[in-house]
């Protein structure tokens, strides 16, 4: 038996799949700016679009992934290690997703709260004062929070639909 | 998202192989890093030990000042350019590294003369000199400016987890360690001081007292 979600992008995503996929875009996006700079390097010395496109991948990550990144970047000094990690873990999540979203009703029902409380806490955690929210600018600091909080939102919009139709779940 | 035609998990698999395909081709198998001919050395007084930079050996601290009898002890792209100092038997010299898409970093590293032996002291940290009463003055919690923070992204990525660094601004703090010891004295935060100028003024050209009072 299968359980209908509330958001239905041309009743083929659920809001919860469509999280999934912005999640894996931010983790696409930075590295864009990665294989560029590692082909010309001079790239980086100049603002423009591939910079704004890594800025706002890096603040749409959810931040503690971010901070294990940076982690990950200043232990090894290897940008090909951080990108294999982003893109790596990109791939888990969508693996792990796309098993629990439409596995049994109990089980998607369950990871849609799991990722619903995880993206409140890392919207939560964005709000500290501390300094990996202040390294980066104010702007992409804004953006990220919105994007997370937009994936709060589909996510929150499925869990609201499964309640709102109980007999046809 | 298993029946749907485009499938993001397909799309990032094909990014990672190709990734690696090129990844490969340009960064591991060309190192982009050594493309300058030289063939430097810098002894350092009061040692028999000697600071060589050579396209045809390997960079490092070699044993002995002729070339051809000299043999390599430490293995880095050690710099004496900014000033280096002999504590004892102990070396204090600046050790240069760089990611594997060419951000330079520093990191002051301590080397027994008699063992040989390399302990890293402070990372991304730059010795700059002596102050007027002795102290060795450096620069911590610093990148290089040629990394040209405000657009590189890599940056920012670095200082993400650093309770210091802040993405997009040149910043440092001032270190001064005792010249005898090597035992951190006192330490101040200013971003100005990656100005040589400032630097000179401010910090190298007054003694220690000066600079805390």
């Amino acid at each position: 038996m299968r359980v209908k979600f509330g958001v239905n992008l041309r009743k083929v995503k659920t809001g919860a799949e469509i999280y999934i996929i912005i999640f894996q875009l931010s983790a696409l996006l930075p590295t864009l700016y990665m294989y560029l700079i590692s082909g010309y390097p001079y790239l980086m010395t100049r603002s423009g679009v591939h910079l704004f496109l890594f800025d706002v991948g890096i603040s749409a990550l959810p931040r503690w992934e971010a901070l294990l990144l940076s982690m990950l970047y200043r232990g090894t000094s290897s940008e090909t290690a951080t990108y294999f990690a982003m893109l790596g873990f990109a791939l888990l999540v969508g693996l792990v997703a796309a098993n629990v979203l439409k596995g049994k009703p109990r089980t998607a029902i369950i990871s849609r709260i799991v990722f619903a409380v995880l993206i409140f806490s890392d919207l939560l955690f964005r709000l500290l004062p501390i300094h990996c929210n202040q390294a980066m600018s104010p702007a992409m600091n804004v953006i990220g929070f919105v994007i997370r909080l937009a994936c709060l939102a589909l996510v929150a919009l499925d869990l609201i639909a499964h309640r709102r139709k109980p007999a046809e779940n | 998202m298993r029946e749907t035609k485009f499938n993001m998990n397909a799309l990032v698999l094909v990014v990672i192989i190709f990734s690696a395909i090129t990844f490969f081709a340009t960064i591991q198998l060309m190192n982009m890093s050594d493309m300058q001919a030289l063939n430097d050395s810098y002894p350092v007084e009061g040692t028999n030990v000697v600071v060589r930079h050579s396209t045809l050996i390997p960079y490092g601290i070699y044993e002995g000042e002729y070339e051809a009898t000299s043999v390599l002890k430490v293995e880095g792209n050690f710099g004496d350019d900014w000033g280096v100092a002999l504590v004892g038997n102990t070396l204090i010299i600046n050790e240069y590294t760089h990611t594997n898409f060419n951000l330079w970093l520093c990191q002051l590293v301590r080397v027994d003369l008699n063992t040989y032996e390399k302990t890293v002291m402070y990372r991304d940290t730059m010795l700059r000199g002596k102050c007027a009463s002795g102290e060795l003055v450096c620069l911590t919690d610093y990148l290089e400016p040629s990394n040209q923070p405000a657009t590189n992204g890599l940056c920012q990525l670095y200082a993400l987890s650093s309770g210091e660094f802040r993405a997009g601004e040149v910043c440092a703090t001032v270190l001064y360690l005792d010249p005898n010891t090597g035992e951190e004295l006192y330490r101040v935060r200013d971003d100005e001081a990656v100005d040589v100028e400032v630097l000179e003024t401010r910090y190298l050209a007054r003694t220690l007292e000066e600079v805390r009072g």
